[in-house]
């Protein structure tokens, strides 16, 4: 499989703290990748550098074996999506807004000029591909709710949608199920799985429920004080006896 | 150097000011969190209540006490009590507006207050008399006057802060109120002794500022207000130490440069506004705390930001095509009902109405749609109407190219203005703007090239394609601006409710997810801040040919406040708000000029003018809409229960 996203050594401390040390990492197109870790592990912080919302101190980031431009909306639009581990949805905004301006920033058709030309109006293709898109997350039925009226599981699956309605070729999803019940969190997995199979989207998820991870991830990598630790099947890495010490917090096997 | 040395005692005067009211603006700021321009006009108040009562026969100490310990700290009080403790939790945008708000309104009441007579300088408050002579240099009686009671101030100040109980209470004030007081301490009594404080030294400042002058107007105070900002930028206004050597500095280089220059040089006027400027600047660009002080104090706030507020717009989606129709016809009434029915004596007013209310949609494009607090906005006006009246009355190009032209260089200058703006948001993008505004008052417009000095140049209003728009009252003229305001709203309108308000009402609630769906921030927002110079820009060369001729108060930079606080207040979020705004800001002061004197006629018509349209920033915390739509929401509740009271009756 032709690798999507190369990690080289990235790097990235806060203070005199190292909270990113040296990390590679390589995701195959449409390949689903667990990030497993500790509190404070780093994850989050990789994921924003991936982002770009903040920048490394060293190491490099390719996708498709292109460096990645700087800024976050850049590498949004070459096909970075992600959702955030505390929801961020736009205030003032329903569903079907939150995914038309995903939509039309990522295709570069959202600004004055368009607007000045009279053609501000939500155009026949721009609908019909958001619609399959909460389709696809079942939640077309809300397309007209505002969001502060939405459970917490709903309003995660609209931070999902909006982050694949561009047809992302890389969704990076920073604990998709925290704060869900059982049922809801094996619902997201389900719609995650689905919507890989259709779109062929690859995934990185952030997860503390491993019931999660196993029902999402073909591979699984495991982070400690931010170091890869372990790399392989799900199986594998939980075997690992670093793993288990660092995280599973099991005194020495 | 005895040169130098008595240069800079004559800047000590200013110094003491500055760094009084850097003081108080630092305590605030870090007490309560609002970062208050209205010092400036509070010191104002101060200083013509003090000259007003030694004009009483009041000795100069007493009127001082009663200003400074008195007067000031029981204002203070109240506006703790009345405004700012209403708005503790709200967000950094209410905050400033909120002082914005108290910085427009307050001057314009003094003024009312104390009727439209012109208040005259006053004597110092102590050793008035007094003279010495120090090492060879001369020094008054009341620079040493000045100079000790503000060391001793600051000194008790510094000594009361100090006390880690008295400091930390009020940072713990700020971040949580409730927890403060789970530890049995008074944190709205924290807050009150902050307020008060400040207030006494603002006071103070406006006090020992007034006798520097011969007489007493609110632009002077605007100086002090922006020398003291960037005093306090200099400490990230959170270090008192640094906004007192800030306020000494710029005091002292205010009584050096001017001294070490000839009168006629280019510099001499335009030098010293200048250096707030610079300094903010460079603070702003260099410290990257101050540049961050609008995002949230949360270390952890870029990886895993926190939960965006939730909206208060709501948008509509965009207009069809009978809503569309319907608006052109109202145009088209508009222009007819212009050509035809508008009396005489009204058609001078209303173009003027109508070319302020494009500059007032300015700021509903850049601060309703973008998000973005400029005080600059009357600059950029400016830029357009001395670009129109200098091409078109000393280059002789046609009224449209004039015009044309005039637009073009507002949008550069927005272009400009937008730099910082891609770093900078909400205070310290205000901060920059009001200091710009400052530096152009003196920079830019009074230069030979641009204007002409303090004396007016004319405005031709030529004719295009045959048809006159000359004299006074020019109902063809009146039709042309008209035009061009519909042309205006249109495009404004298109903006806020096409791809572009979704994408900026997107970031404007969460700046990190939008960024993340691909929206190009930087992009858009240099774009928005052109089009909005260029908006501005038109209106002013509109506004210049309906005057006739222009003088640099037209364009003051105290006006660029006055803009933004009452497009907010009638309604940032719509063209309705600046429509209204637009033509209330010019019927207003006729109408109350009309009335009698006894109602608010005569001289005082434009301050009660600024203080009606102003008021309503004291409510933009509650009710950011503004007041237009606030009624409309109003009244239609009020349809719906008439309609379901008759309902019932049936
Ligand atoms: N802006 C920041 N400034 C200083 N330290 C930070 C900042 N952001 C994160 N950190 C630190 O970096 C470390 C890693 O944080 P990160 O959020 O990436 O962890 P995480 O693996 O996502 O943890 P969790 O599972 O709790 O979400 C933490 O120790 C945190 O304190
Ligand atoms: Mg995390």
């Amino acid at each position: 499989m032709t690798v999507l996203l190369e990690v080289r050594g990235v790097r990235k401390r806060f203070g005199s703290q190292v909270v990113v040390d040296s990390v590679d990492l390589e995701v195959s197109a449409g390949e689903a990748v667990g990030l497993i870790g500790s509190n404070g592990a780093g994850k989050s912080t990789l994921f924003s550098i991936i982002a770009g919302t903040i920048s490394a101190d060293d190491g490099s980031i390719f996708l498709e074996g292109r460096k990645l431009p700087n800024r976050a909306d850049e590498r949004a639009r070459r096909g970075i999506a992600r959702t955030f581990q505390i929801v961020q949805l736009f205030g003032g905004l329903s569903v079907l807004d939150h995914l038309l301006v995903a939509l039309q920033a990522h295709n570069g058709e959202a600004g004055v000029f368009r607007d000045l030309r009279g053609n501000g109006a939500t155009t026949v293709p721009e609908m019909t591909l958001c619609m399959e898109t909460l389709e696809l997350c079942g939640i077309a039925k809300l397309a007209h709710a505002q969001t502060t009226m939405l459970s917490l599981g709903q309003r995660r699956t609209v931070e999902l949608a909006r982050a694949l309605v561009a047809r992302p070729k890389l969704l990076l999803t920073d604990e998709p199920s925290s704060g869900l019940d059982e049922s809801e969190s094996l619902r997201l997995a389900h719609i995650l799985n689905s919507v890989r199979r259709s779109t062929g989207v690859a995934v990185v998820i952030v997860e503390h429920d491993l019931a999660t991870v196993a029902a999402v991830a073909e591979r699984v990598v495991a982070l400690d004080a931010g170091r890869v630790i372990a790399n392989g099947t799900f199986d594998e890495v939980i075997a690992n006896v670093d793993v288990r010490r660092s995280w599973l917090g099991e005194a020495s096997a | 150097m005895n040169e130098f040395l008595s240069f800079a005692i004559g800047g000590l005067p200013f110094a003491c000011s500055y760094a009084l009211v850097a003081v108080g603006i630092v305590l605030t700021f870090r007490a309560t969190g609002v970062f208050n321009f209205g010092f400036g006009a509070m010191a104002y108040g101060a200083g013509v209540t003090y000259v007003e009562l030694c004009s009483h026969g009041v000795p100069s100490w007493l009127s001082l006490l009663i200003v400074t310990v008195v007067l000031a700290p029981v204002f203070g009080a109240l506006l703790d009590w009345g405004l700012f403790r209403r708005i503790r939790t709200a967000d950094l945008t209410s905050k400033v507006v909120t002082s914005l708000g108290l910085m427009v309104f307050l001057p314009s009441m003094v003024q009312i207050v104390i009727g439209s007579t012109t208040v005259y300088s006053a004597p110092a408050p102590f050793l008035s008399t007094y003279f010495t002579t120090l090492f060879g240099i001369s020094i008054s009686g009341p620079v040493i006057a000045t100079l000790v009671t503000t060391i001793v101030v600051l000194m008790v100040m510094t000594l009361g802060l100090r006390s880690r109980r008295v400091g930390l209470t009020l940072r713990a004030s700020v971040q949580s109120p409730r927890l403060v007081e789970l530890h049995g301490v008074d944190s709205g009594k924290v807050l009150r002794n902050a307020w008060m404080v400040s207030s006494s030294l603002a006071a103070l400042a406006g006090c020992l500022y007034a006798p520097q002058f011969a007489t007493q107007n609110p632009s002077a105070y605007n100086v002090l207000l922006t020398g003291a900002v960037a005093a306090a930028a200099l400490g990230a206004i959170s270090s008192f130490t640094l906004a007192v050597a800030g306020g000494v500095l710029l005091g002292v280089l205010q009584g050096v440069i001017p001294g070490y220059l000839s009168p006629n040089s280019v510099w001499y006027g335009a030098l010293v506004p200048s250096i707030p400027f610079f300094m903010l600047l460079i603070m702003l660009l260099t410290h990257r705390g101050f540049r961050s002080l609008d995002r949230s104090k949360d270390p952890m706030s870029v990886v895993e930001p926190p939960t965006a507020p939730p909206g208060l717009a709501r948008r509509s989606e965009i207009l069809g095509f009978s809503g569309r129709i319907v608006n052109w016809l109202a145009v088209v009434g508009l222009v007819i009902v212009a050509i035809i029915f508008v009396p005489e004596v009204w058609v001078g007013t209303l173009t003027i109405a109508a070319s302020m209310a494009i500059i007032f949609l300015s700021v509903t494009l850049l601060t309703g749609l973008a998000g973005q607090l400029s005080l600059a906005q009357m600059v950029f006006a400016g830029m357009g109407a001395y670009g129109t009246a200098r091409l078109s009355t000393h280059h002789h190009w046609s009224l449209g190219m004039s015009l044309i032209a005039g637009t073009m260089i507002a949008s550069l200058g927005g272009l400009v203005a937008s730099l910082p703006a891609l770093r900078l948001r909400g205070l310290p993008l205000a901060l920059l703007t009001l200091c710009f505004a400052l530096l152009a008052d003196n920079l830019i417009f009074p230069a030979t090239f641009v204007g002409s000095g303090s004396s007016s140049i004319g405005v031709r209003r030529p004719d295009i394609f045959g048809v006159d728009f000359s004299g006074p009252f020019s109902r063809n003229y009146l039709v042309m601006v008209v035009a061009f305001l519909a042309m205006t709203t249109f495009g404004v309108r298109l903006l806020i409710h096409g791809t572009t308000g979704r994408m900026l009402t997107a970031a404007h609630s969460s700046e990190i997810a939008a960024a993340s769906s691909g929206v190009p921030m930087r992009r858009t927002i240099t774009i928005i801040f052109m089009l909005s110079a260029a908006v501005a820009g038109l209106g002013g060369g509109l506004y210049a040919i309906a005057l006739g001729s222009l003088s640099t108060p037209d364009f003051n930079s105290a006006l660029g406040p006055v803009l933004l606080v009452v497009v907010i207040t009638m309604g940032a979020a719509s063209v309705r708000g600046a429509l209204i705004a637009g033509v209330a800001f010019v019927a207003l002061p006729q109408a109350l000029a009309l009335a009698p004197s006894r109602f608010g006629g005569g001289g005082q018509s434009s301050a009660i003018t600024i203080v009606v349209l102003s008021v309503g920033a004291f409510t933009y915390a509650q009710h950011p809409e503004g007041i237009v739509t606030f009624i409309q929401g109003r009244l239609k509740v009020a349809g719906l229960r008439v309609r379901n009271l008759r309902g019932d009756s049936r």
